[in-house]
């Protein structure tokens, strides 16, 4: 009985894993989205991790996206305050710190179009245009509102449903619903804009 | 393209991103998924774990609320059909000793006892 206990306990910790692991980089991007800092994200993506494993372990593995998803965003957002209380002492310390915004505002992608034939891909010149119109991409997913980019990341790129998005974000089906399309009308100019045609 | 479409083509950029992180980001990230396991302590136990899952796939959420009607439905006629055995048992025990004429002389001294006799004949 014993063994077969551990057996089970180790398939849990196997699920978890396997969960955590498919999900891990994804969250990172998201958290970097948000956040604009690899070590800030990184913080963030192991503290919601550590949460789901100690307060949310024994829960069901299909309701490990919309846990994991509601704790990171709550982790990325204290993130945020703290970043921005922090900024504000740095700003109202030292009047000769850069604006990293007007610097990524000097975009050099705004004449160039996306190429999805994988033999042009495979070239170096794919390869480097590949690498620019994602950049392109991130930087408009970046400018995005936190919602918007929350609801439309949740809802098409973690393919959950506008229940599990709804659940996750603690708002209605509805506005799940309209941060869904404004992100995506709003993208989808900012990279016309730019001659970025996917 | 529609709205669905546009946002595929989108996150299939970003998965594109999302694979190629750095190497070191990769490790950093391993090794807090590997914190975050080390650390996960099942809240019950490993036995109130194994029983808790073992009811989520006998009762999956479909049936559970149907299932906990019928728990209640088989506690309230069991406690029914309790109640009513003891009484029966008790008025059976009376009957066999007045039959057997083995009932206590007390009995026949208690006020209420031939009240309670006829209103139990009666009924």
């Amino acid at each position: 009985m014993t063994r077969l206990l551990k057996d089970f306990q180790l398939a849990f910790r196997a699920e978890l894993s396997a969960f955590l692991q498919s999900v891990e980089k994804r969250a990172f991007k998201q958290a970097v989205y948000t956040l604009r800092n690899d070590d800030a994200a990184l913080d963030a993506v192991q503290d919601a991790m550590l949460k789901l494993s100690v307060s949310y372990g024994d829960r069901p593995a299909e309701e490990f996206p919309m846990l994991f998803q509601r704790i990171l965003q709550n982790v990325v957002y204290d993130a945020l305050r703290r970043q921005k209380v922090r900024n504000t002492w740095t700003t109202l310390l030292s009047s000769f710190v850069g604006d990293d915004e007007q610097d990524s505002d000097n975009d050099p992608l705004d004449t160039l179009a996306a190429d999805s034939d994988a033999a042009y891909a495979s070239t170096p010149h794919g390869h480097y245009e590949r690498a620019r119109t994602l950049a392109a991409i991130e930087r408009e997913i970046e400018r995005l509102p936190n919602r918007q980019r929350e609801a439309f990341l949740m809802r098409y790129w973690e393919e959950m449903d506008i229940a599990e998005t709804a659940a996750a974000m603690g708002c209605s089906e509805g506005s799940v619903k309209t941060h869904c399309s404004r992100a995506t009308q709003t993208l989808a100019a900012a990279l016309k804009a730019k001659g970025i045609v996917l | 393209m529609n709205e669905q479409a546009f946002a595929r083509r989108v996150t299939a950029h970003l998965s594109a991103a999302a694979r190629d992180v750095d190497d070191d980001i990769s490790a950093r990230l391993r090794q807090a998924r590997e914190r975050a396991i080390a650390a996960h302590r099942p809240a019950h136990g490993i036995a109130g774990r194994f029983s808790g899952s073992v009811l989520r796939r006998l009762f999956p959420p479909v049936i559970r609320s149907a299932a906990m009607a019928v728990a209640i439905l088989a506690v309230v006629l069991s406690g029914d059909y309790w109640m009513t055995w003891s009484r029966v048992s008790t008025l059976q025990d009376v009957d066999t000793a007045l039959l057997i004429d083995d009932l206590p002389i007390d009995a026949y001294l208690d006020a209420n006892f031939k009240a309670w006799l006829q209103q139990d004949s009666h009924s």
